[in-house]
């Protein structure tokens, strides 16, 4: 028989790895929520001030009464058809979703490339005094701490701390909220700077951590000496043998993280800023336990890490002769 | 025809290149000192106070165990320790220009077109992610006012001098394509690329297969007889050394112990240390011993150093007077160097094994 082809066996690879993820993550947070205490739909759905007899009548019109797989099944197939309700406000969960997502990808693109450049920048430089006297060292301690800092730092206080200095103290920038930039490109600039800032010193230090220990690594390496023997400028020893090898792990990090703050992982931020992004929506969703938006919200975010991962091992493919594509 | 034939072919005699007129000295090297921060242990003095020079088209063997000091002393030729953060003092004089007092600039000239460098492992020392051809023009393009186009070409050319077979197609592979002794012949193409004065080896063959260590030795003395470059060879096998070296440099815990010609070393050595590396070769004829004889103990740290010789503790020659100062002299005649106090006939007398060398 013919080998398939490489790609074509990736794809198919990366299709039945993305429904196999699907299941186990909707299934996962299905049964979360029916063995979490309190979380009984029909409650909620009924009211505060619900008789007995009206609980029951709002079990039997949802089919809560009916076995967990059938619940389960109706649910996937209102998601996979967008007919999917939430429990409390009884809005079109996935028409929700997608009036929130350019807030969500605004703040997603926008951060993704902000915090890679400085945390390639500032990766770069750590790596650099690192090698270097005493003097710089210290810097490069200092360069250490501030990030470790940034990768501490709640991103609620962080968010909170620069709205109330330069949104109410200075006013320079609005308190929360988003404009879209359709409408208002100025107005959606000035909104998402602070957000912006917020998540990339959130990950900027993680970032020039990891890129600082990859380039000292790298630095060692045989090939770097082999390329200072042959006698071409530092510089060019730095960038094209020493970063274009040690840039490489960064590619993977920054395709898994872009996919978990578009997927909504920004929570916190998106809360603090009042964006009415994804993330919000499901922060929003989980304290009132609305099951329906969970579930869609979650199972865009595993679809997006799938896509994504699926993406950057492109481009590791193509940047990386070794990598083979499976 | 074998690979040995073919050394013995390509080598010019070792008297040759004294005899030449004007054959002048290539490289001179002054109580070199290679120190490294060894942490708490203070500075680590890899090479301490190496003195020798080179010939033009001169082929110098420097022989030691794992830690003697061999690599570091020929990567500081052209300032590669240098920049790895150690603290190098001395003299290199390459072509009359002193290489440690030199600028950056100066001395990126004289890498990889005056001094090339060959190392170990031709696993890790080419790049991953660029083509062989890229990596051979990258270095012409800093030498030479080529165009892109002109430097690939030279590249394909340096490949199939160096005896890589379709160089067309090799340059365009990526190293993981390649064999270990194809990736090693195509470190050669890149070291030759620019037509250096001296190749500086640093155990070219270690990480290969015996029967591809033997081929690449052979390309390396047939280039050498080619370009009439001088190659300085860092190796710990003194097997390889004598097919292939003119003069033969011996090193101990960063010290020369001695120095002089191929036949010399091999046939009347003077520093028991020398003896040890002699005896421990397999040998083809004569009586087998039941196991090859080892040196016993192990090297010294070269952060603590022993007094006097340093091989003194060792060595089972060694008397009081071993634990003074040794000091690098002929004490043969003829212009060889040892570092051992022994009188000469006794030495001749002790490392006498069942017929062969041996300490």
């Amino acid at each position: 028989m013919r080998a398939a082809h490489p790609m074509l066996t990736f794809a198919v690879r990366r299709l039945v790895a993305m429904v196999l993820v699907l299941f186990a993550i909707s299934v996962l947070t299905f049964l979360i929520f029916q063995v979490i205490p309190d979380g009984d739909p029909a409650l909620r759905l009924a009211g505060k001030f619900a008789t007995p007899q009206e609980i029951k009548d709002v079990r039997i019109q949802w089919g809560f009464n009916q076995p967990i797989w059938v619940q389960y099944l109706r649910m996937m197939e209102q998601i996979f058809t967008g007919k999917v309700i939430s429990y409390t406000q009884q809005v079109n969960v996935v028409r929700q979703i997608g009036e929130d997502l350019p807030a969500t990808i605004s703040l997603t693109v926008g951060a993704s490339v902000l915090w890679l450049i400085a945390g390639v920048a500032l990766g770069v430089v750590g790596a650099l005094l690192a090698r270097r006297g005493r003097v710089a060292r210290a810097a490069d301690r200092l360069l250490g701490a501030v990030a470790m800092t940034g990768i501490s730092m709640p991103a609620f206080l962080l968010g909170d701390l620069l709205l109330f200095y330069l949104g109410f103290k200075l006013h320079v920038f609005p308190l929360g909220g988003y404009v879209p930039l359709t409408e208002d490109p100025v107005g959606w600039l000035t909104h998402m700077i602070l957000p912006w800032i917020s998540v990339t010193v959130l990950f900027a230090g993680f970032y020039s951590r990891v890129l600082r220990a990859s380039i000292l690594d790298t630095m060692g390496e045989s090939y770097v000496a082999t390329a200072r023997a042959k006698g071409i400028s530092p510089r060019r020893v730095m960038v094209s043998h020493v970063l274009r090898n040690s840039l490489l792990p960064i590619v993977s990090l920054w395709g898994l993280d872009f996919a978990a703050v578009l997927g909504g992982g920004a929570l916190l931020t998106e809360t603090v800023f009042n964006l009415k992004g994804v993330g919000q929506y499901a922060a929003e969703s989980t304290q009132r336990l609305d099951i329906p938006p969970i579930m869609v919200i979650t199972m865009l975010t595993a679809f997006l890490v799938v896509v994504l991962s699926t993406v950057t091992d492109l481009v590791q493919a193509a940047l990386d002769p070794r990598v083979r594509l499976r | 025809m074998g690979a040995g034939a073919r050394v013995a072919a390509g080598r010019p005699a070792p008297e040759a290149g004294a005899a030449q007129p004007g054959a002048g000295t290539l490289l001179d090297v002054r109580d070199l000192r290679v120190g490294f921060h060894g942490g708490a242990r203070g500075v680590v003095r890899a090479v301490d106070g190496v003195s020798f020079s080179l010939r033009r088209g001169e082929a110098l063997a420097i022989v030691g165990e794992s830690g003697s000091g061999k690599s570091a002393m020929a990567l500081s030729l052209s300032g590669l320790t240098c920049e790895a953060g150690a603290d190098v003092q001395g003299a290199v004089e390459f072509e009359g220009v002193d290489l440690l007092a030199a600028g950056e600039r100066r001395l990126r000239r004289v890498r990889g077109a005056g001094i090339a460098t060959v190392f170990q492992d031709p696993m890790s020392a080419l790049n991953p992610v660029q083509r062989i051809g890229a990596q051979i023009a990258e270095q012409v393009l800093a030498h030479e006012p080529l165009s892109k186009a002109a430097a690939a070409a030279r590249a394909v050319q340096a490949l199939r001098a160096a005896g890589v077979p379709e160089p067309e197609r090799r340059a365009r592979s990526y190293p993981h394509e390649l064999s270990g002794g194809l990736r090693q012949r195509a470190m050669i193409a890149m070291a030759l690329s620019c037509s250096p004065r001296l190749l500086v080896a640093d155990e070219p063959t270690t990480a290969l297969d015996v029967t591809v260590q033997a081929q690449i030795l052979a390309e390396l003395a047939r280039l050498r007889a080619e370009t009439g470059m001088a190659v300085i060879l860092v190796t710990h096998d003194l097997g390889v050394v004598a097919g292939f070296a003119d003069r033969v440099l011996v090193m101990y815990c960063g010290q020369i112990v001695e120095q002089g010609s191929v036949s010399e070393i091999f046939e009347d050595p003077q520093h028991p240390y020398t003896w040890g590396l002699l005896g421990s070769i397999a040998r083809m004829e004569g009586e087998r011993p039941r196991r090859l004889p080892a040196i016993d103990g192990v090297p010294p740290s070269p952060a603590r150093p022993p007094a006097g010789c340093r091989f003194h503790p060792r060595c089972p020659h060694a008397m009081p007077a071993c634990k003074a100062p040794v000091e690098l002299r002929d004490r043969v005649g003829g212009g060889r160097l040892d570092r051992c106090v022994l009188e000469v006939e006794r030495k001749r007398a002790l490392r006498t094994r069942s017929g062969a060398i041996g300490l």
